[in-house]
């Protein structure tokens, strides 16, 4: 297991009320691995930041991995104290 | 017809002579509608080389085939007249019931000519235009000005009005309606100044059919359903200002105007923190079920000052002058709305001359005494209340923050944020490469609207930090979606309600209108209408010169958090500018050619 650490914005933080959390996850993991644990932790994701399948964030939220890349699939391999910011891809204003 | 009047009202303000132009069916079917049929009609009704705050400078209000629907979002209205701000096409997008009057006054637009030789209030009620003194109204704000005018005419009268700052001829000035919705960008409200025109009031009676009503109703539904889903969520629960946190957090909130991309006291002004201490409740436009508005309030001990709020507005009138006060924000922002001006480019001229008096180009005596810091709250209002009168160093203000620094010299302009003369929205173009480009190559300056170039960067589709050649055909395809979108005319916030976007807008045009429309068809016409705005701007003088970024963007590199370090060149960026031509068909030069002008149905225009 490694641990690392999920940045909350947006409705994702009001929802559960914390800015960032960490996460134990398999060493050889995939998004479904991460967005299960959250549904784990913080159930109350479910449905509006995470769907009701528990492996699969909806449409409209995304991981971005330490500020700087968005996870598209499972072609990555997360490091210890990596950190993975969740927000709406809804990015207008 | 189903879905168009076939005609516009044309008002000469100096004669008072009114008289109705029809739109032949195949114009109509071309340019759909809001800013698509705006453009054609700006483009035929302006005179080239045309003073913008002369009186031949025509003011174009636009509805859309979708008004009058009840489809999701559809009451909204365009407004455009060449941009006393750029000097190119002015084009802003507006929302609500004046809309739906528009529509039910039984023409297509509505175009104003000419000058009025006195303070008037244009009404066109029922079918009757006619002209008022308005004196009385001089001076009084956009909210004042709406309440005044619908005690007299009836509160089903929808009213588009300026503020004292659109008398003034504020470049930036708005034209405001529906309590505080704003046509905000490209200052069609100091054109609408410029005619002596106070107000416009509005009322109808002519509801037109829909060609399917069955059809229509059913993807009504549909659409309804979608709007209150996941698609919509981030503007249902905290709306725009939700971006403050996220573009902090990845190095893209431009902040002590734009010299740096993160400010380290945002949490106060984060949507997140607003939400629990400043949200009073949600609003919306009429026909719209997303209902993304926020309204805050103030609650320190001074006058409390109430309305919506939005991410652009935070951001230039809060991080960008180095403002952390949400009190300050909220009142300011508000106090924008009432006097009836731009927030964006009203918060970068203002940063603009911050840095001016922190470099001691501006000083004590030219700011009336005012201490123009970063971060002075007590700076704002005073410096907005000069602004909207032109007292003092608010007649330097007024006029944008790209002729303020022609006036003062001293290097300044490579700190006006503009492009074209159009102030910048909030997204650094430095950590926003696709951005970069929109921001560069749009025909009404410094917009995020017109391209939604940053729907890119924030996906995994490109790498944001990246200035390449990629970004070309990504941006033509925004630029083209956003016409579309502009002209039917959606909220972009629906935008990601579409499952199919093109196929299922075509299918709901063809159902209210009865005219033949496909996915093809209705991209091609995103393309026609940018092309046409293009060929308005070369018209007007536009050179490749003019598709550029201000030095700072192109000098200077980013200082702070992830993104330090992170720079444009402007060889990356022509880079970026030839490849978007390359993908619009355009020449090296960004000239249109005549294949091109056919392929499009354009050649007779030019």
């Amino acid at each position: 297991m490694i641990e690392i650490l999920v940045e909350f914005f947006g409705s994702a933080r009001m929802i559960t009320g914390v800015k960032e959390v960490r996460l134990d996850i398999p060493t050889h993991h995939k998004i479904e691995d991460i967005v299960c644990s959250l549904a784990k932790r913080f159930p109350e994701l479910i449905d509006q930041v995470i769907k009701i399948n528990r492996q699969e964030l909806q449409e409209s939220y995304i991981f971005n991995l330490n500020g700087l890349s968005f996870l598209r699939n499972d072609s990555f391999q997360l490091k210890p104290d990596d950190r993975l910011l969740l927000f709406s891809n809804q990015a207008g204003g | 017809m189903f879905g168009y009047h076939g005609q516009v009202m044309v008002v000469d303000l100096t004669s008072r002579i009114v008289r109705t132009d029809p739109i032949p069916q195949d114009i109509l079917r071309q340019f759909i509608g809001g800013i698509g049929l705006g453009t054609y009609l700006l483009y035929n009704y302006c005179p080239p080389r045309v003073n913008p705050l002369g009186p031949d400078n025509p003011l174009i209000f636009v509805g859309s085939p979708l008004i009058g629907s009840k489809l999701t979002t559809s009451s909204k209205f365009a407004v455009l007249a060449k941009s006393p701000l750029t000097g190119f096409i002015g084009d802003s997008l507006s929302s609500s019931f004046l809309a739906l009057e528009l529509k039910k006054t039984g023409h297509d637009a509505l175009i104003l000519i000419g000058r009025c030789t006195d303070p008037t209030l244009l009404s066109v009620i029922d079918g009757r235009v006619k002209f008022t003194d308005a004196t009385d109204l001089l001076g009084l704000s956009t909210s004042a000005t709406e309440r005044t005018i619908k005690a007299r005419l009836g509160r089903q009268t929808r009213i588009a009005c300026i503020g004292p700052a659109g008398e003034r001829l504020v470049r930036f000035a708005t034209i405001s309606n529906d309590g505080g919705r704003q046509a905000g960008r490209t200052g069609t409200g100091a054109v609408m100044g410029s005619k002596n025109l106070k107000a416009i009031a509005l009322r109808g009676n002519i509801n037109l059919p829909v060609n399917n009503p069955k059809k229509l109703s059913e993807i009504q539904r549909t659409l309804t359903r979608r709007s209150l889903g996941v698609a919509t969520e981030k503007y249902r629960s905290l709306g725009t200002i939700a971006n403050i946190s996220v573009f902090n957090r990845l190095g893209t909130l431009p902040t002590y105007n734009f010299k740096q991309s993160t400010f380290e006291k945002a949490e106060p002004i984060s949507g997140e923190s607003l939400h629990s201490t400043h949200f009073v409740k949600n609003a919306h436009c009429a026909s719209c079920t997303i209902g993304c508005e926020q309204i805050m309030s103030t609650n320190d001990s001074l006058e409390k000052s109430t309305g919506r709020m939005e991410y652009e507005s935070t951001y230039a009138l809060g991080p960008l002058l180095g403002i952390a006060d949400p009190n300050t924000v909220i009142r300011a922002s508000h106090l924008c709305d009432d006097l009836g001006i731009d927030t964006i480019s009203t918060g970068v001229t203002i940063a603009w001359a911050m840095e001016c008096f922190e470099k001691g180009i501006l000083t004590l005596k030219d700011t009336n005494g005012i201490e123009l810091k970063f971060g002075n709250i007590g700076a704002i209002l005073p410096i907005l209340n000069m602004i909207s009168k032109r007292e003092g160093i608010g007649d330097l203000l007024a006029d944008g923050c790209l002729r303020a620094a022609k006036t003062v010299g001293a290097n300044s302009v490579d700190w006006a944020m503009q492009v074209k003369g159009l102030e910048m929205p909030g997204y650094e173009p430095r950590s926003l490469k696709t951005m970069a480009l929109g921001l560069a190559v749009s025909t009404r300056g410094a917009c995020h609207n017109r391209s939604s170039a940053y729907e890119a960067d924030f996906s995994a589709l490109v790498d944001r930090l990246s200035a390449d050649e990629v970004k070309g055909e990504i941006t033509k395809q925004g630029e083209d979606f956003s016409s579309v979108l502009d002209s039917l005319i959606w909220c972009k916030f629906l935008r990601k309600a579409f499952q199919d976007f093109y196929t299922e807008s075509a299918a709901i045009y063809e159902y209210v209108t009865g005219f033949d429309m496909d996915d093809k068809q209705l991209r091609l016409a995103g393309e026609r209408i940018n092309n046409l705005k293009k060929l308005f701007n070369i018209r007007e003088g536009w050179t490749r010169e003019d598709d550029t970024l201000p030095a700072r963007s192109l000098q200077e590199k980013l200082p702070t958090s992830i993104v330090k370090g992170e720079g444009l060149l402007k060889t990356d960026l022509d880079i970026m500018i030839s490849s978007y031509y390359k993908a619009r068909g355009w020449t090296d030069e960004g000239l249109i050619p005549k294949s091109k002008l056919e392929e499009l149905e354009l050649s007779n225009l030019h």
